[in-house]
C-alpha cells in the first residue's frame, strides 16, 4: 500500500471513529472502510496531487482526502444496493436498512471532514459549494442511468459527464481549492474528459461480463451497447430481440460465445478503447497546457498509469 | 464515421493488415480519432492512464 493511501485511510478511520459516536454506526463504517482500502484511493490521491500542483501549504490534505474517500465510499455503497449486484461486499451482507443508513451517515462525515481541512470560513464556503454542486450533479447522472433510458450519444456522453465525470471534478478541485486558488476551468475541463475515458473502459470490462454485473444480460443502453445495436441482422438481430423484449434471458442465457463472438466481430471493443483514448488524449492535451508544477503533473500521468510509488 | 471505419477494419483482413502495418486507410476521420485509432492499434501493450477507477 503506497504511504500517501495509508495515510488517507488511516484519516477515514479516524474520522468515522471521531464523528460516529453510536458503537453500531462506528463498527459498521469501520469495516466498510476496510474493504475499501483493499482497493485504490485514486479520488484522494487526485486531491493530494492538485494541492501540490498549485502550490498548497498550510491545509489538512490528507484529512480533506480522505473526506473525498469516505463519499466515494458511501457512492459505491449505494451504487451496490441500487444495482443489487456486488453480493460479496460487507454492505450487501448487513440489512439493508443498515447499509443504507452507513452510506448516508459516510456522506455527511465526507462533507464534514472536508471542511475541517481548513479554518478558513470563506474557503469553506467555496468547498462546501463546490462539492454539493458535484454531488447533486452526480445524483442527477446516476437516476439517468438508473432509470436506463440512455438512447443516444449525446444522452450517454451527458450521463457520464454527470453521474461519473463529476466526481473526479470534484476530488481535483477540491486540491485546488484548498491551495487557494479559484475554481479552474481547465482542471475541471480535464477531470471530466479522464472520468469520461476511464468511465468507456468500465462499460468494455462489463460489456463482456458473464455474470450479474453484465450490461448485456441487464440489458444496459451504454456507447457500447448501442454501437452493437446498430449491427447487421444477422450479427446481432439476436441481441437486438433480446434488448426490445421479444426474446428473454432465458434465451440467451446459454449463448455467452455467441455473444462474445459478436463483440469480437462488430469491433464494438476497439470502437469503446478509441473512443475512451480519445478522451484520455484530450485530457493529456489540456494537462500540458496547464500552467502548473511540473514534477506534480507528472505525478498525476503516473499516478493514472497505475504506478504506485507516484 | 469512427464506427463505419472501425466497422469496415474489422470486416476485412486486408484493411486491418494495411492499419496495424502502419498504412491505414482513414479517411473521413477526425484527426484525433485518427490518432487515438492508430493509439490503440499499434500501441495496446502501452501502459497508460487507463486504471478502472469504477469497480
Amino acid at each position: 500500500m503506497s504511504i500517501v493511501k495509508e495515510h488517507i485511510g488511516m484519516r477515514m478511520k479516524q474520522y468515522a471513529a471521531e464523528w460516529f459516536t453510536a458503537e453500531p454506526l462506528s463498527r459498521f463504517s469501520l469495516s466498510f472502510i476496510d474493504d475499501k482500502l483493499e482497493e485504490t484511493m485514486l479520488f484522494g490521491e487526485l486531491t493530494v496531487i492538485h494541492y501540490h500542483m498549485f502550490g498548497g501549504k498550510g491545509a489538512d490534505i490528507d484529512g480533506a482526502a480522505a473526506a473525498i474517500e469516505l463519499f466515494i465510499l458511501a457512492s459505491d455503497i449505494l451504487d451496490d444496493l441500487e444495482d443489487g449486484d456486488a453480493p460479496s461486499k460487507p454492505w450487501m451482507k448487513v440489512p439493508l436498512p443498515i447499509a443504507l443508513h452507513v452510506a448516508t451517515s459516510l456522506v455527511t462525515l465526507s462533507q464534514q471532514a472536508l471542511l475541517h481541512a481548513t479554518s478558513d470560513p470563506g474557503l469553506r464556503g467555496e468547498l462546501a459549494v463546490m462539492m454539493n454542486a458535484g454531488l447533486i450533479q452526480s445524483a442527477n447522472g446516476q437516476m439517468l442511468d438508473l432509470m436506463n433510458e440512455v438512447r443516444s450519444d449525446e444522452d450517454y456522453f451527458r450521463m457520464v459527464r454527470d453521474k461519473s465525470a463529476s466526481l473526479l471534478v470534484i476530488a481535483c478541485m477540491a486540491g485546488v481549492l484548498l491551495a487557494g486558488r479559484p475554481w479552474h476551468e481547465t482542471v475541471a475541463e480535464y477531470a471530466s474528459e479522464l472520468g469520461i475515458s476511464a468511465q468507456l473502459r468500465n462499460d468494455s470490462r462489463d460489456l463482456l461480463r458473464w455474470d450479474e454485473k453484465s450490461d448485456f444480460l441487464n440489458r444496459k443502453h451504454t456507447l457500447l451497447t448501442m454501437y452493437l445495436l446498430e449491427g447487421p441482422d444477422e450479427q446481432v438481430g439476436w441481441i437486438r430481440d433480446y434488448y426490445t423484449g421479444s426474446a428473454t434471458k432465458d434465451d440467451v442465457t446459454g449463448k455467452k460465445e455467441l455473444f462474445l463472438q459478436a463483440c469480437e466481430q462488430s469491433g464494438v471493443i476497439l470502437y469503446g478503447s478509441v473512443v475512451s483514448r480519445m478522451h484520455y488524449n484530450r485530457f493529456q492535451e489540456l494537462l500540458t497546457e496547464l500552467q502548473a508544477d511540473a514534477i506534480w503533473k507528472d505525478k498525476l500521468l503516473h499516478l493514472l498509469a497505475g504506478d504506485q510509488s507516484a | 464515421m469512427l464506427k463505419e471505419t472501425i466497422r469496415q477494419l474489422v470486416s476485412s483482413t486486408e484493411k486491418m493488415s494495411l492499419a496495424l502495418g502502419g498504412q491505414p486507410q482513414l479517411a473521413g476521420i477526425s484527426a484525433a480519432e485518427q490518432q487515438a485509432l492508430l493509439g490503440e492499434m499499434n500501441n495496446k501493450q502501452e501502459k497508460n492512464g487507463y486504471a478502472f477507477i469504477w469497480n
